[in-house]
């Protein structure tokens, strides 16, 4: 009798998981809100043809007119200009201010989970030292001595997140490298570094966005608080922490002023939520 | 080449439970064994025989504790280079962990045919086609990744992984443990005429003593951590000489209702691996234990069919055994 | 022989399915005193879902379909509500006992809580009882035994510690599924083993369900042999064994290496088993059939006795056929 195994005949059931995953609709919209920010935050001040930091005195707390859509702050600056400027900070210092703790942080966690012994106790003993500090004293601390400003958040910011991914990542390489995958790989004679690059990261990685989307979040959230308490990003330069700040006197009359950056904060930290929910429900699939 | 890989003397413990009171797993107690260049070589044995620590040394997974592996008369340590390591692979028993989830055929084949320069650069695609037809797989498996396939179409996959490094030697532990009944069909058929046209080596661990019977030339009997028995597979089917070999055999279920033999079942069970036991590892569920068990461990004698026993049944088999402690 | 169950026309059905999707199902059933029914098949067959139909134990997402099920009490066959039975006229064990057993609790004690349910005794004497059962499933020492936690046990002494529970149960029928899969196969020997002393000295029926054809060779009095959801061949399994009819049955006996050949290669089954969705009209076994035709996609084959009787049922539309 001929054996059956042919070509193009599948001889038992195939896997129950479809090939192609879709990313539910929480995360699409979410994307869509963070996908209009950028676009609002790039293009918005082309169209819009005033100076966000010239300070007008005269025209100063007008309410919204068909020249000033939002009206005006407390110093005669147009608020929608000011307000979409803000995303031009906000946005890529968050970003970068994850970004970097991202690479240095998964790096580190890889090699620890990894290859265990020394490099693990290095990473792992300098993880407790930077959690040992109780996070916004250590993060004002670094400020103050590297000065104000976006490049001195992002670097303080570095120095102290790292650790989350590190912990995240040397978990899941622990869990990973005890798959008979990545026996086989070392059977096959790929070199550990290798094996750790292209087999075992790979599937540690979706764990690792989801993380950095839901920090992007926090990063916004503290750059905002330090820029509130004045030692986040200096005036005149827009920000929306800054911008909350700037408003308070003017709560009764001019309310918009604070709430209008608040709310744009909160859309945002909710869009990045739904992104980071959703990929984690993608995963799971 | 009668001893062409040659196993000598190896020796694996492992350190389990820290603490104050660690103990000591003696996952292989000094195994020997010799595996003839282009056959098929069955281990057998149930769970914590050491066979798939045996498979893992052999491998270069796992270091050995003591003893040495020779490979045509040089060692093979835990430390090869890649050309070494190109002449032993194995094909793991589960397919589901053993392929990587994030990786597509395509790119898992490319990297290893590109890393051992096996083929130029130019010639990998094709490769990769010719590996799929090898394992009677379609050409459109290489853009799929693992979860997309069936249990037997990974385990096919996994052979070709094995392949593409053109091995010398291949290990397949329990290939078939974790594959439906009629798909095991199609995959052992598939690795007995792969061993037989490549004229591979090949080592063939397994508790399915039926799949062993037909597809290995030699094999051998484990029990935690020793060989009891080794042989010409027939040899050991039809004349099985160790207790515990006989016990097995009379085991496992048959199709056709086997013939009343002196057929004894094991009443007991295994003892632990972790324990130290003096002379004779078998010999708490052993039928014929006799006090030279206790006190002394037998060796592995014989001729082409040897067995490690104070007791050994009488054989039919002209190939008598000479046991220094013989009834 | 007297009958003590009886199931008809039971199915198991997707449970928000509109039109009814039943992936297993209608399947008949019955168990006389002191015999063992083997139910064998492969993955995605129902065996196992059929088992747990019979105690209403499905899960989520399937729900036992409508059908009548009978068990023997005071010598007639009366209709009785499934979840009565559990632990009582019926016990399960399966492959994996350590889910069976709460790890926060001594063997003795997780034995004895069963007797004292049932048998409203003392502590003292419930304990005495486990220690009895422990004895009677060949637990070597059985009173040092009863003080151990589960995980201290091994496999095999694990199932033997499940079947003493059902037997504490007093049951009459005990359903097993696969409950040797995961055990060396000198352990399989001595638990099938028990299993049979059970049967024969005590009265136990069995419905042992399984992969392995030569293992059912070995237990089963009578067997069913099952795909995708329906019993394709069921009579006596000597019968079955030397003269098996339905094409499936035969594909299975030629995919399967036995240990007493050492020459010839197996056969693989060609081909996909339908999924519960898709089944196909008429016979579902027809798309992998080498000796399907035109009646065989039309029509499904009903379950019906061969014409040499024999006790022997096949659903094929070419028995009698020579090949």
């Amino acid at each position: 009798m001929t054996d059956h195994s042919g070509f193009t005949v599948p001889t038992e059931a195939p896997a129950v998981r479809a090939p192609r995953k879709r990313l539910p609709g929480k995360a699409r919209f979410g994307l869509a809100i963070i996908a209009l920010y950028v676009l609002a935050g790039v293009f918005g001040p082309m169209l819009l043809p005033f100076d966000p930091d010239a300070a007008n005195i005269l025209q100063r707390l007008r309410p919204p007119s068909a020249q000033h859509w939002l009206g005006t702050d407390q110093l005669g600056r147009d608020f929608l200009v000011r307000l979409l400027y803000a995303i031009r900070i906000d946005l890529p210092v968050a970003f970068l201010a994850a970004f970097f703790p991202m690479l240095i942080g998964t790096a580190l966690g890889a090699v620890a989970g990894f290859f265990g012994r020394i490099p693990d106790i290095v990473v792992s003993r300098s993880a407790d030292i930077v959690q040992a500090f109780p996070v916004y004293v250590f993060l004002l601390v670094l400020v103050f001595a590297l000065g104000s400003g976006a490049t001195s958040f992002i670097l303080a910011a570095t120095v102290i997140a790292w650790v989350g991914y590190a912990r995240l990542v040397r978990g899941e390489v622990m869990r990973l490298r005890e798959m008979e995958f990545v026996a086989a790989a070392r059977v096959s004679g790929l070199p550990p570094m290798r094996i750790l690059a292209t087999h075992v990261l790979p599937n540690a990685l979706p764990q690792t966005m989801i993380y950095f989307m839901s920090d992007i979040v926090m990063m916004v959230l503290v750059l905002s608080s330090l820029s509130f308490l004045g030692v986040g990003i200096q005036p005149p330069t827009a920000e929306w922490g800054r911008m909350i700040a700037e408003g308070q006197p003017f709560l009764r009359s001019q309310w918009i002023l604070s709430v209008a950056p608040g709310l744009m904060l909160m859309m945002f930290g909710i869009a990045l939520s739904l992104v980071a929910d959703g990929l984690d429900e993608w995963s799971r699939k | 080449m009668s001893n062409w890989l040659s196993v000598q003397n190896l020796s694996v413990d492992f350190v389990v439970g820290g603490g104050r009171a660690p103990s000591v797993l003696r996952a292989l107690r000094s195994v020997s064994m010799d595996i003839e260049k282009g056959t098929v070589f069955g281990i057998v044995g149930e769970s914590g025989c050491g066979k798939s620590t045996l498979a893992r040394v052999l491998s270069g997974l796992t270091a050995p504790t003591d003893g040495q592996v020779l490979l045509g008369g040089k060692p093979l340590g835990m430390d090869r280079d890649k050309a070494q390591r190109r002449r032993i692979q194995m094909v793991f028993q589960d397919p589901g962990s053993s392929l990587n989830p994030a990786m597509s055929v395509r790119s898992m084949l490319s990297q290893l045919l590109s890393f051992h320069q096996i083929v130029p650069r130019d010639q990998i695609e094709a490769r990769c086609r010719a590996l799929m037809a090898q394992v009677n797989m379609p050409v459109d498996a290489l853009d799929k990744k693992p979860g997309s396939l069936s249990g037997g179409q990974r385990q096919r996959i996994a052979i070709a992984r094995a392949l593409a490094l053109e091995p010398e030697i291949l290990i397949a532990d329990e290939p078939t443990a974790a594959l439906d009944v009629s798909v095991q069909a199609s995959v052992l058929n598939l690795l007995s005429d792969l061993i037989r046209d490549l004229r591979m080596t090949m080592i063939f661990i397994s508790h399915d003593m039926a799949v062993v019977r037909r597809v290995c030339d030699r094999m051998a009997v484990m029990y935690l951590g020793q060989i009891v028995e080794t042989g010409p597979t027939g040899a050991v089917f039809e004349d099985p000489r160790h207790p515990y070999t006989n016990a097995l055999m009379a085991a496992v279920p048959r199709l056709v209702p086997r013939a009343a033999g002196d057929y004894q079942m094991l009443k007991s069970e295994q003892p632990s691996p972790l324990a130290r036991i003096e002379g004779c590892t078998f010999r708490g569920r052993c039928p014929k234990a006799g006090p030279v068990c206790a006190t002394l461990a037998p060796g592995l004698d014989g001729g082409a069919h040897r067995v490690s026993c104070h007791f050994p049944r009488a054989g039919t088999n002209p190939v008598t055994e000479g046991s220094s402690h013989g009834h | 022989m007297t009958r003590i169950l009886e199931i008809a026309d039971l199915r198991v059905d997707l449970s928000r399915a509109e039109p009814r999707v039943s992936p297993v199902g209608p399947v008949d059933l019955w168990l006389d005193a002191g015999e063992c029914l083997g139910i064998v098949g492969e993955s995605g067959s129902g065996k196992s879902l059929t088992l747990k139909a019979i105690l209403d134990l499905l899960p989520d997402g399937l729900t036992r379909g409508t059908g009548t099920q009978k068990i023997a009490q005071g010598g007639k066959l009366v209709p009785t509500d499934p979840r009565r039975l559990r632990g009582a006229k019926i016990s399960m064990i399966s492959q994996e006992p350590a889910a069976a057993l709460d790890p926060l609790m001594r063997i003795g004690d997780l034995i004895g809580e069963i007797v004292r349910h049932h048998s409203g005794c003392s502590w003292a004497e419930a304990r005495l009882r486990a220690v009895d059962l422990l004895r009677r499933v060949g637990v070597p020492d059985p009173e040092t035994r009863a003080r151990f936690w589960p995980h201290e046990l091994s496999g095999g002494l694990k199932q033997r510690v499940v079947i003493s529970m059902a037997l504490a149960c007093q049951s009459d029928i005990l359903l097993c599924d696969e409950p040797t899969t995961a055990l060396d196969v000198t352990i399989q020997a001595q638990i099938v083993d028990l299993l049979r002393d059970l049967q024969v000295n005590d009265g136990l029926g069995l419905i042992f369900v399984t992969h392995d054809l030569a293992l059912i060779r070995q237990i089963a009095d009578r067997i069913c042999i099952m795909y995708a959801g329906l019993i394709v061949e069921t009579g006596p399994s000597a019968e079955i064994f030397s003269n098996p009819q339905h094409p499936y049955t035969r594909a299975l006996l030629s995919a399967l290496p036995d240990i007493e050949q050492s020459e010839g290669r197996q056969v693989p089954i060609e081909g996909t088993p339908p999924a519960a969705t898709a089944f196909p009209q008429g016979c579902r076994f027809a798309p992998r059939c080498l000796r399907a035709s035109d009646v065989c996609r039309q029509a499904a084959p009903a379950l019906l006795a061969t014409e040499d009787a024999q006790g022997v049922k096949v659903a094929c539309h070419h028995t009698g056929d020579v090949t």
